[in-house]
């Protein structure tokens, strides 16, 4: 089978398709941003059009009946069986991201939809395959930056958090920090109804705190506050506190944001 | 009270294979000798030797209970399912065909559902198309490592019921023995393990703080005479200073390797949970590139590997200014490997180099440890990169 064959023409003079022509089809398929192909029984490749050369560096024609797990990452080769054993089960078309290693060496990820040619038959398999890796490659970045920005805020000796104005300070967000502080975890005081940050405020001090962050988000201020906090293990600390309201644009108060840490 | 281990397991074994009520086989005539081929196991210190012999001499006895036709040949893998290894034992002198080697290692390696039994026939008609038709049979389970019992029967294949009942007493007086072996084993892992982080807090409490003392001390002592006042002494100053800090890095090394362990020695698996631990401290982007298809590193190689590689992203993580780091891993050769650390930073400043700095030259002497080449150079683009190559043994297959 030629794969590179370009044909001269596959328009009409008036610039219309001629639909018989096989010239288009492989013209079309040959167009194609993505890589479409077959591959058989011994999953080697029986056919692909000629985006393949722009991922892997190889020519079309020269793949022909190569190894298709040959260009896979070594460490994919088995999310590729497990696919293709998902293909057979389900009789449909599944979705899968592999590695390739094109000929100079370089990796690209690539998104593969793969199903069954014919119906009742589990081979030949057809397959189009298009290069995400500059979507990889930005969602690294992201999930670097994110995870960075996760691990300081979590190893702070401090709890940052974000909490719902009322009187229990039902926490919306905190970090990893409130262990520390309080002998609870996250999990623990994150929309709780049974426990809340509020009720580890020492009783005494509670009027306090609350009356001073209500001034404070009525005049929009910063506010500094010192007091007891009740631990878990029933330990009393003195913390310290740091915060502001959050707004709309109206100036409705939306929450409250800050951290708190032990004063020695 | 204090027993021998060695005389409890005689006893305990030659107890329980003199029990009348083990059901009547073939093999039950010579029932004394299984028990001690179960000890043998269980005591052995090197399996790799032990295991041969002990198989030949099974496959003797076994002859006499199958007809001649029925040649019945045993194998025992072991496999570790954290580091897809496939180990296979055999007799000496019947080393089995590189085919069947290589659909063992595929059966076992994949996670095939068929090993959640403890028995198993594979033949050239089943889905995984044995060459030989093979009877299985699970001697012990663990996370690290399941072995099993093969018979193979090239010529004639007995029902399976015939050939259980002619393998029970086999088969359970191996699962005694490599359930003892394998506790031993973990006995003395565990113990290594122990003794290591004794020398580790030993280290850190006592030397390293008394060198670390010291390094500020001679430090200090050498800035005094930097003045013309002592410009005698500054020779000498330097090099205390310069040594003493060395003495304290490596006192650290040592510290660090105590404290370092690897799992059954997997060296990329070891690498990769390194690198998780290095991203969680920056917000680099490291991209770990993997693509040796099995673990084909010596224990000694793959820890003065996995030192370097973290002396590397260390390095990255502390000066290099980077935003995206690449680690990869790859065969060149059939019997050779190369470890790629690339980053893209600020590069290696060799000629301001700080003299205090050790971090190089304790990786280049690692690598010297193992006949590894190391180069550290610019990267073609930007950045650094190290360049690690190892000659490993051609007879990993």
């Amino acid at each position: 089978m030629n794969l590179l064959k370009w044909p001269q023409s596959v328009f009409n003079k008036d610039n219309s398709f001629n639909l018989d022509d096989s010239n288009l089809h492989e013209t079309l398929f040959n167009s194609l941003g993505d890589v479409v192909m077959i591959i058989d029984q011994n999953h080697r490749i029986s056919l692909v059009n000629t985006c393949w050369e722009k991922i892997t560096g190889v020519a079309a024609s020269s793949s022909h009946n190569l190894l298709f797990t040959d260009f896979l990452h070594p460490e994919d080769v088995k999310i590729w069986n497990d696919i293709i054993r998902k293909v057979f089960n389900s009789h449909g078309s599944e979705l899968v991201w592999f590695r390739i290693i094109s000929a100079d060496g370089n990796i690209h990820w690539c998104e593969m939809r793969v199903q069954q040619l014919r119906p009742n038959e589990h081979y030949p398999l057809s397959a189009t395959l298009c290069d995400i890796t500059p979507q990889i490659r930005n969602e690294q970045i992201r999930n670097a930056s994110h995870r960075s920005l996760q691990s300081l805020v979590n190893r702070l000796p401090a709890m940052l958090y974000r909490s719902r104005n009322n009187t229990s300070w039902s926490m919306e967000y905190v970090s990893s920090g409130c262990k520390e502080l309080t002998g609870l975890s996250s999990e623990e005081l994150i929309n709780q109804p049974q426990i809340s940050y509020g009720e580890l405020i020492h009783e005494e001090d509670a009027g306090y705190v609350w009356n001073q962050v209500q001034f404070c988000l009525q005049t929009q201020q910063v506010f500094e506050l010192q007091y007891r906090l009740n631990q878990a293990n029933g330990k009393c600390i003195t913390v310290k506190e740091k915060g502001r309201g959050l707004y709309s644009e109206s100036g409705m108060i939306l929450g409250v944001e800050g951290f708190v840490f032990q004063f020695e | 009270m204090a027993i021998n281990i060695k005389t409890w397991l005689e006893q305990f074994f030659n107890a329980y294979t003199e029990n009348p009520s083990q059901p009547s086989n073939p093999v039950s005539e010579d029932l004394f000798s299984l028990g001690d081929i179960a000890f043998d196991i269980a005591t052995t210190d090197e399996i790799n030797k032990t295991l041969p012999p002990l198989l030949k001499k099974l496959e003797a006895q076994l002859s006499q209970s199958f007809s001649a036709d029925e040649q019945c040949r045993l194998k025992i893998v072991f496999s570790s399912p954290s580091t897809a290894e496939t180990f296979v034992h055999h007799p000496s002198d019947s080393t089995p065909h590189s085919k069947i080697l290589h659909a063992l290692h595929r059966f076992f390696t994949n996670g095939h559902n068929d090993l959640i039994h403890d028995t198993l026939y594979l033949d050239a008609l089943s889905n995984h198309c044995f060459p030989e038709p093979l009877y299985g049979y699970k001697l012990t389970e663990s996370k690290e490592m399941n072995i099993w019992l093969l018979a193979i029967f090239p010529n004639k294949v007995p029902s399976a019921n015939q050939v259980r009942w002619k393998l029970t007493a086999v088969e359970n007086a191996l699962k005694k023995g490599f359930s003892a072996w394998a506790q031993q084993e973990k006995k003395i892992s565990k113990a290594v393990t122990s003794e290591r982080a004794i020398h580790a807090a030993e280290l850190h409490d006592s030397l390293a703080q008394v060198l670390g003392y010291l390094r500020i001390k001679s430090a200090k002592l050498d800035s005094l005479c930097q003045s013309n006042t002592y410009h005698e002494l500054k020779p000498v100053t330097e090099d205390l200073a310069a040594y003493t800090h060395y003495a304290y890095r490596q006192t650290r090394e040592l510290i660090t390797s105590s404290r370092l362990s690897m799992k059954g020695d997997n060296l990329t698996q070891a690498i990769s949970d390194s690198v998780s631990e290095f991203e969680q401290q920056s917000a680099i982007v490291f991209e770990y590139d993997n693509r040796l298809k099995k673990n084909i590193t010596s224990p000694k190689q793959s820890m003065q590997l996995l030192y370097i590689v973290r002396e590397c992203l260390s390095n990255i993580v502390r000066h290099s200014h980077a935003t995206h780091a690449r680690i990869v891993i790859k065969e060149t050769l059939s019997t050779q490997i190369e470890i790629f650390i690339e980053d893209n930073g600020i590069g290696l400043d060799t000629k301001n180099a700080r003299n205090d700095s050790f971090g190089l030259k304790i990786m280049h002497e690692r690598a010297e440890r193992i006949d590894a080449r190391l180069l550290i150079q610019p990267h073609p683009n930007q950045g650094t990169q190290v360049i690690l190559t190892l000659k490993v043994g051609d007879n990993h297959e």
